[in-house]
């Protein structure tokens, strides 16, 4: 794996990171989420699979 | 144990200077964690919230939502593993397939708690942690490769919705 590699993983996880511990540190004291925040949540999945799903189509398509 | 959380997450930075790999592991293990105590600990005291259930209903929203975002750190590692041409398209395609089978399992999980069956959300939700913990051990083999990917894959199917 390249330095530039690891690095961009990093970066991706980290900035993501603050949301999901602030979620995960409601679900231990007990605290709640909002609508809003569950379809916050649900998007950032929708947006990362379609974009998965475009790399794959565009590596594919690189490939033949 | 979060306040530990925190002080790791606070020491990546001067971890991925030295292991980079380590410092993504141990994010994603910390993630975990974190996850899975306050879901075995809703278990636990699954009788005492069916006093009441708004407020397990309200828990369970949290967890879902934290699953999903984890998930979600998943998917996004793979596009960059792919885009980086460490793992194949084809392998892409199987973790695409599996994370899909984990929303599904996900979303059984949320639909269970909605109507109040908090056994059954637990046991897709726990399912669903494991997938997703697999999928990311995965992910962050040392050295990340086709092959390695491969290797690895091998263990990794699709969770099955419970019903």
């Amino acid at each position: 794996m390249t330095p530039a590699a690891i690095l961009a993983i990093l970066e991706g996880l980290l900035q993501a990171a603050p949301t999901v511990l602030s979620l995960f540190q409601k679900a231990q004291s007990g605290g709640t989420v909002t609508a809003s925040e569950v379809q916050a949540a649900i998007a950032g999945y929708d947006t990362a699979r379609a974009e998965l799903a475009a790399a794959i189509a565009a590596q594919e398509k690189a490939t033949t | 144990m979060f306040s530990l959380s925190l002080m790791s997450l606070f020491n990546l930075y001067n971890l991925h200077r030295r292991s980079p790999l380590c410092a993504l592991r141990m994010l994603l293990l910390v993630l975990l964690v974190v996850l899975l105590v306050p879901l075995f600990s809703s278990c636990a005291t699954a009788p005492a919230s069916a006093s009441s259930p708004s407020s397990a209903l309200q828990t369970f929203d949290t967890l879902y939502s934290s699953a999903v975002t984890a998930e979600t750190l998943a998917i996004q590692t793979t596009t960059t593993a792919l885009n980086d041409k460490l793992i194949s398209p084809a392998q892409a395609t199987q973790v695409l397939s599996v994370t899909d089978a984990i929303k599904a399992v996900l979303d059984a999980a949320n639909a269970a708690a909605q109507v109040g069956n908090s056994g059954l959300a637990s046991a897709n939700l726990a399912q669903a942690l494991g997938s997703i913990a697999l999928v990311s051990s995965c992910l962050t083999a040392k050295p990340l490769t086709v092959a390695s990917f491969a290797a690895c894959t091998v263990k990794l199917t699709a969770p099955v919705v419970q019903s």
